[in-house]
């Protein structure tokens, strides 16, 4: 039986996590033009990994891994934050839970989109490996994003006050 | 005795209030700005400052102003301070606003257009300050279209969630114009080319030449009266007793022109795009 569950799990390997999941999208309101559905599942699904290679490129302090789906200020920014954890010994983890996005602009171009995101995170806070700081928080980004060739990337994700 | 005590107890607190570790800070403050933040207490401690971009730590004297650089609070966002000392751990947070617009993200669609379409140019204008922060409070964005052969059409508008978008009819005359986005002092400009839009009448004339007959066009215009640009196909199509010929053309500086072979009496027609022009009768050379 061990040896039947063994086999099993190296013909079929154990999936990932849906990268979806905890990110809902609302496009009720944005405009000018309609955000086809084909786009909303592609804004879903990247913008769920842009926050997952954020919190890759945190913990392994390796910015590259932000290349993926981080693009423009935002990359830079973020960029900045992996390399300073090497100088200070200080470790930032963002722990989240889930994001509603709200659509709030698409023009007529297609060429970019600009979304509210109303996260519930937990921010983690290791210095020299010691937790220092857990605090679980609502927090609102202005989020852009604009197409590459097969993804949307995030160009701004900057923290706004809660309305 | 209790009266004693008692009377000791705010003296106490008070000396406890001035002893500990503790760290004032604004509510709000303005992205690049330089903050001498008050702190309490005695002895070191250190002190961690995440910011959305930027992590600062370092050891402080108790009771001395701690100063963070405007590169520390140059991110806008939220940011956590954490004081870490011999006989506290205290974390409070603040926001940091962007600042005023120092540049302008315009991005003008499309970088060619047809004359007289209406909303035929549109501009996105996103504007950053000067520390790449998205400027998200409502902000006036001017809008002008200009160029020689127009009236300058200036259109204002107040931009929302960091963004301000404007559809512009594309002028009726071609050629190069400028569409600029202007913000608190700051201009982006983009250059948009107008262009002719497809032909909208033909007429043709058509003379004999050698063993055939030479078909030209009057210059081909648009229904605004601009030429349409060269390398525009215009299709003749020559009828004679041997049966049908066809023959495209580019039109070069306005106008197309082919040589066809015919005999005996020929029927010459053009077309381009939509446009059908006249037909034409002749003779070609026996």
């Amino acid at each position: 039986m061990l040896f039947l569950s063994l086999v099993l799990l190296v013909v079929f390997p154990l999936r990932a996590s849906t990268p979806t999941a905890g990110v809902e999208l609302s496009v009720v309101g944005a405009g000018p033009r309609q955000v086809e559905p084909t786009l909303q599942q592609s804004i879903t699904r990247d913008y769920a990994k842009a926050w997952q290679t954020f919190s890759v490129a945190l913990q392994s302090g390796d910015s590259a891994a932000l290349d993926q789906y981080w693009a423009g200020v935002a990359h830079d920014k973020f960029q900045r934050l992996v390399e300073d954890q090497k100088s200070t010994s200080v470790q930032v983890r963002y722990v989240d839970k889930s994001h509603q996005l709200q659509a709030v602009f698409y023009p007529a171009d297609g060429a970019a989109l600009v979304l509210y995101d109303t996260a519930q995170l937990e921010v983690q806070v290791f210095n020299s490996g010691k937790l220092i700081h857990s605090k679980g928080l609502t927090q609102r980004y202005v989020v852009l994003m604009t197409p590459a060739q097969d993804r949307w990337l995030v160009r701004v994700l900057q923290s706004v006050p809660l309305p | 005795m209790k009266r004693s005590i008692a009377a000791f107890i705010p003296g106490l607190l008070l000396a406890i209030s001035v002893f500990a570790a503790d760290v004032s800070v604004p509510r709000q403050t303005i992205a690049g700005s330089k903050l001498s933040l008050k702190t309490s207490g005695t002895g070191d401690a250190t002190i961690v400052v995440i910011g959305p971009g930027h992590i600062v730590s370092k050891r402080i004297a108790l009771g001395k102003p701690l100063e963070l650089t405007a590169d520390d609070i140059a991110d806008a966002g939220r940011y956590i301070l954490i004081l870490l000392s011999s006989d506290a751990e205290i974390d409070k947070s603040f926001v940091v606003m962007p600042a005023k617009p120092a540049h302008v993200s315009f991005v003008a669609h499309p970088s060619r257009v047809p004359v007289a379409i209406k909303n035929g140019i549109s501009g996105t204008a996103y504007a950053f300050d000067a520390y790449d922060n998205l400027v998200s409070e409502s902000l006036p964005v001017d809008f002008k279209l200009s160029g020689n052969r127009m009236p300058t059409l200036e259109r204002e508008v107040v931009s929302k969630n960091g963004v301000a978008a404007v559809s512009i009819d594309s002028p009726q005359r071609e050629g190069p114009v400028t569409f600029q986005a202007a913000t608190g002092g700051v201009i982006a400009t983009r250059i948009v080319r107008v262009v002719a839009d497809e032909p909208c009448t033909l007429r043709i004339h058509a003379e004999p030449v050698g063993k055939g007959i030479r078909a030209q066009t009057e210059p081909v215009k648009d229904c605004s009266g601009n030429l349409v640009p060269d390398g525009t196909l215009v299709t003749f199509t020559a009828w004679d007793s041997q049966g049908r010929s066809t023959v495209d053309a580019s039109v070069k500086k306005g106008i197309a022109q082919v040589n066809l072979p015919a005999k005996g009496e020929v029927t010459v027609s053009a077309a381009s795009g939509v446009a059908l022009g006249n037909t034409v009768r002749l003779q070609a050379n026996p």
